[in-house]
């Protein structure tokens, strides 16, 4: 059987020019949906992890207050150091390239703002309160579950969504570490327009569906504030 | 302990002495880092300005006429949520500055923006309306006001805007060398120039200096706070408004769908075909047992060639009835020999002249010039490492210079020794690493005589734009680059032989073929079809057409007979 490649004589189109092609991003748009699903995992897991670490730490500087100043400052230093640079130094240690060393930079970055909340949430619940527990015979740990963190739920999903959103924009650069996820679908052709649009709205697009998810949760979590709710 | 964790001690010595570069030819490190901290801290500077110059003044208006709340509240949200990655490259995918740095300023400031604005809003309107009205009363008119009254009370929270924004634009700044600009993240990025200890040596540098200027600028902050203002600094990141998140998150989303709107081109697309190049194939015979042999796992490097090559050789594989397995975006060469060499994956397909300047040390003047000769000898090296190199591709994917056709046929040059004379009234364009590399510029001069006027740096994704865009009159491309027919761009003949050979030999470990011995013949029978104007094809097929590269590969086996 003798067969050939077709040599196709080209004239410019829409995606040679790299433009914004609908029927392209139309026909293409299938290819995104295990990215964007990598993208979820990198997301749920860094924020859920960081959530466990933040709040564990956070109930402990509850109670010893003096804690509170050096943590903020370890996950300050955390927070501003480029999330590029973490990557690099992960792929470059024993871990390599893969999921681990593309999530710990995004659980470190969720630390500060979740930390942050909870312990602010704490502090704002009133003296008064505290008090009528303990005058009920509530001992530290019941005041703690039934008293404080409920009332400071308000606050600590508002951390939760703000890390949230932080990590779905954080996690485009995952790739760097070999992670996947939409910013591996960007870095494949980063002068096509369509790629860039496609990928990068589909990014704001998880972060408003998780943003909504969260505050569902909420709703659903603390239903005595739903009176209230603005 | 964390020494042999990482290689500290080498990342430490790359930021304070030179070396050569991992491939050997360019200057990295040390002194070589100042030219990349100049460029980092010169787009953070011009984005910071432009973004105070912009978000300050409305914010102040905004703040002061006491408007605008919900505005403030999408900014700083949406701000949030969009991925700077996109932003950076959508932005510098449109040009809109030509090949300067300030398509990733541009980029930059609107990242820049949102912390800024709503901390400066946030601030004023923070300031107790009964004071103004004071100030009102005593005869101050309203920019008076906003001078000598609110500004100085909202200074704190001012510059902890500056502070956030700083930090996220020299985060941003780390992406620069993606778009053509060379900035402190380029040892993180490019890290098959830069090796691993370059790429630490590049991370540590990187987050000293953003310690730097949050540093900074937290100093300044506390400076600027009135005396009897002073209280602990208004933390980053968490801006006073979160409430309104998803409804701003949605205002962002249709800001994006509307930018993608306006840049919409129209999509005319009339691709003629005629066919050419005729090639024997016949179909990939099965290979009898293949099934019961253990799965293979196919590699790749990260561009569009090699992912067709991946492609054809794992679809041709799974034809004769192998179990195959793809990892095809393992990086650069290193990352991919490095997985080969550990058993991460089986084969991939790798460039002879690569082989021999990347892995075993030859020098690329050293190179024989001779395809069957260069073959030879990386073959000979790579089974000191137990990998078997199967005999290489037809097609070369060389480097090679090229210019306009039109400007090609004004000066009557066809091969790169008809520039003699006119060099020095041209301008070259190269990656940066051009300059010092032997099968680059210096080879031009050294082999041709040739000494253009000017030579502009570019990133290697912008080769062919530098052209098209009548930036520079020669450029370094691929010669199996699909858009040097698409862009009317003349290839200029290599006839003094400056460049090796790059043809593609797929390297399989030892062990692996032994246990699939079948396997040499399929690849050896697959590779018949792909000559240089086949490759050309299936290249534009991906570049221009934008088509999947595993549908591309198919298409080939398709056409050439090898599978029905």
């Amino acid at each position: 059987m003798i067969g050939s490649v077709i040599i196709h004589h080209r004239s410019p189109t829409c995606e040679s020019r790299n433009g914004l092609c609908p029927s392209w991003i139309w026909h293409h748009i299938g290819d995104y949906m295990s990215p964007l699903w990598r993208h979820v995992e990198l997301t749920v897991v860094a924020v859920v992890v960081g959530f466990v670490i933040a709040f564990g730490l956070a109930l402990v500087a509850h109670r010893r207050r003096w804690l509170i100043t050096p943590i903020t400052g370890v996950t300050g230093v955390l927070f501003t150091i480029p999330s590029l640079a973490l990557f690099a130094v992960l792929v470059t240690s024993p871990l390599g390239f893969g999921f681990v060393s593309g999530v710990i930079p995004l659980i470190l970055y969720t630390l500060q703002i979740i930390f942050r909340n909870v312990v602010t949430g704490l502090a704002g619940v009133p003296e008064e309160t505290r008090d009528a527990a303990r005058g009920m015979g509530m001992t530290d740990r019941q005041l703690l579950w039934r008293v404080e963190v409920p009332l400071a739920l308000p606050e600590i999903v508002a951390g939760v969504r703000i890390a949230t959103v932080t990590t779905v924009a954080l996690a485009t650069l995952a790739f760097f570490a070999g992670a996947g996820g939409l910013g591996d679908k960007i870095n494949t052709d980063i002068d096509f327009k369509s790629n860039i649009a496609v990928a990068g709205a589909l990014a704001v697009l998880l972060a408003i569906a998780l943003d909504l998810l969260l505050l569902g949760m909420e709703r659903t979590l603390a239903p005595w504030r739903r009176a209230r709710a603005t | 302990m964390i020494a042999t964790f990482l290689p500290i001690g080498d990342a430490i010595k790359f930021i304070f002495h030179s070396r050569q570069s991992v491939g050997g030819g360019a200057k990295i490190g040390g002194s070589e880092l100042w030219p990349l901290l100049g460029k980092h801290l010169e787009v953070t500077g011009e984005a910071l300005g432009v973004a105070c110059a912009i978000a300050i003044p409305i914010a102040l208006w905004l703040g002061h006429r006491r408007r605008g709340a919900v505005v403030a509240s999408i900014v700083a949200n949406g701000g949030r949520a969009i991925p700077s990655f996109a932003v950076v490259t959508f932005t510098s995918s449109y040009a809109l500055f030509g090949l300067s740095t300030r398509n990733l300023v541009f980029a930059m400031v609107i990242l820049a923006i949102p912390p800024i604005f709503t901390n400066t809003y946030v601030g004023i309107r923070q300031v107790d309306p009964e004071v103004v009205d004071a100030a009102s009363g005593i005869g101050m008119t309203g920019p008076q006001v906003v001078r000598s009254v609110e500004l100085p009370l909202a200074l704190p929270l001012v510059f902890g805007g500056i502070r956030t924004s700083a930090i996220n634009v020299v985060a941003t700044a780390t992406l620069g060398p993606l778009v053509g600009v060379v900035t402190l993240g380029d040892p993180i990025i490019n890290a098959n120039v830069y090796g691993d200890s370059g790429r630490l040596g590049g991370a540590i540098l990187v987050a000293a200096l953003a310690l730097a200027f949050e540093a900074f600028f937290a100093g300044l902050q506390r400076a600027v706070t009135p005396k009897g203002l002073k209280r602990p600094p208004t933390t980053r990141r968490k801006f006073p408004m979160h409430r309104r998140s998803l409804a701003t998150a949605l205002v962002a989303l249709a800001a994006v769908l509307v930018l993608a709107a306006c840049g919409s081109s129209n999509n005319k697309s009339s691709s003629s075909s005629s066919s050419s190049s005729s090639n024997n194939g016949a179909l990939i015979p099965t290979i009898k047992g293949a099934s019961s042999t253990p799965t293979i796992t196919v590699g790749s490097k990260n561009f569009t060639e090699e992912f067709i090559l991946g492609n054809i050789y794992a679809q041709a594989l799974k034809a004769a009835g192998y179990k195959t397995k793809t990892q095809l975006n393992l990086g650069s060469e290193q990352v991919a020999y490095k997985a080969l060499k550990a058993g991460k994956i089986d084969a991939y397909p790798e460039y002879t002249g690569t082989m021999l300047t990347s892995f075993y040390g030859v020098k690329p003047a050293a190179v024989p010039k001779d395809s069957n000769a260069a073959f030879l000898q990386a073959k000979a090296d790579a089974a000191k490492d137990h990998v078997v190199a199967v005999r290489p591709t037809p097609f070369t994917d060389s480097n090679g210079f090229a210019m306009t056709q039109a400007e090609a046929n004004k000066l009557g040059v066809k091969n790169l020794s008809d520039l003699k004379s006119k060099a020095p009234t041209l301008t070259l364009s190269g990656p940066p690493e051009c300059r010092q590399r032997p099968d680059c510029k210096l080879g031009l001069e050294k082999v041709y005589g040739l000494h253009f006027k000017t030579f502009i740096p570019v990133d290697l994704a912008k080769r062919h734009e530098v052209l098209t865009n009548g930036q520079a009159d020669v450029s370094l491309v691929f010669t199996t680059d699909g858009q040097i027919k698409a862009d009317k761009l003349q290839l200029l003949g290599d006839d003094k032989h400056l460049f090796p050979p790059y043809n593609v030999s797929f390297l399989i470990r030892k062990s692996v073929l032994k246990a699939h011995p079948g396997m040499e013949n399929i690849i050896q029978h697959v590779d018949q079809g792909l000559t240089t104007p086949v490759m050309q094809e299936l290249n534009s097929r991906v570049d221009l057409d934008k088509q999947k590269p595993a549908d591309v590969a198919r298409e080939y086996l398709k056409e050439d007979g090898y599978i029905k």
